[in-house]
């Protein structure tokens, strides 16, 4: 199936826990200068079960912290990927498909996770992939 | 119609991987002269190493370990247009056979394109990297 390839480039950015997780407990991203003025068209997150370490070295979140997770996706100080579920960007859990967002000009340092429980771990991290271009597409 | 290619490349580690070092891909001019629409790498699921005859003494990447590998691409001035791509995403077979060839003209240099890895229990030896590129003659034009 031919499809209408958008995935310029890509990043991967991690997220590191840094409180003791709990119920209502928030997180802002760093800042990712690669990503400052470009266009987010999609994201790819997971979990242990298929990435057991980040790039620096952190642990990754286990499968089942994956689910007590809500991801917000800024836009300036706009809110515009509200509570998606940290379990439905994962592409091998959902049918190898990448959510693929339209032009999201991303603010990392608003965006950030919603935790509904307590079965993270402290110091381990959320890792994404984020997929973007240098330029708004049609 | 823009014909597309797919091009094998056997990556592979000597000895035991220093964790966090770069190693950096072989020069392939047949890749750096296309264009890059995707990436896929197969796993020892996937593909039985009696394959590889040609290498004795090396091993595919085990499972455990190619949840600790990350691919980096870079384009012709060595700038990380696909920085640290985990190695799982790309394998078809771990992901419902999705290819990944969604990428958008990724003019990349591979020699200057480099395979990571981070710690893990089983020390990573001796393996191959099985990656097939996917590649077009000349950049592709998105529909409207």
């Amino acid at each position: 199936m031919f499809r209408n390839p958008k995935f310029q480039k890509s990043i991967a950015v991690e997220l590191k826990i840094t409180s003791a997780p709990a119920f209502g407990l928030t997180q802002t991203f760093l800042d990712v200068p690669q990503l400052r003025g470009k266009f987010v068209q999609g994201v790819e997150a997971f979990t242990d079960g298929q990435v057991t370490k980040t790039p620096t070295g952190l642990t990754v979140i286990a499968a089942a912290a994956a689910k007590e997770i809500l991801m917000n996706f800024f836009e300036g100080s706009t809110n515009k990927q509200e509570n998606v579920p940290y379990y439905t960007l994962i592409s091998s859990n959902n049918g190898g498909l990448i959510r693929e967002f339209n032009n999201l000009e991303i603010n990392m340092t608003q965006s950030n996770y919603f935790m509904g429980g307590t079965t993270a771990t402290i110091n381990h991290s959320l890792f994404f992939l984020f997929y973007y271009t240098d330029y708004a597409i049609r | 119609m823009t014909t597309r290619k797919i091009v094998d490349n056997i990556f592979l580690i000597s000895g035991t991987a220093v964790i966090g070092k770069k190693y950096f891909f072989t020069p392939d001019p047949e890749i750096n002269n296309s264009i890059l629409g995707g990436l896929t790498w197969y796993s020892e699921t996937a593909i039985d190493s009696s394959f590889y005859i040609g290498y004795p003494g090396f091993t595919p990447i085990s499972n455990g370990n190619s949840k600790v590998t990350f691919i980096t691409l870079c384009d012709k001035k060595g700038v990380e247009i696909h920085k640290d791509l985990p190695l799982y995403t790309l394998a078809p077979e771990k992901n419902n056979g999705i290819v990944r060839e969604n990428f958008f003209n990724s003019d990349i240099d591979i020699s200057k394109s480099y395979v990571k890895f981070r710690d893990t229990a089983a020390p990573i030896a001796n393996i191959f990297l099985l990656l097939q590129f996917i590649l077009y003659p000349k950049p592709l034009t998105r529909k409207k």
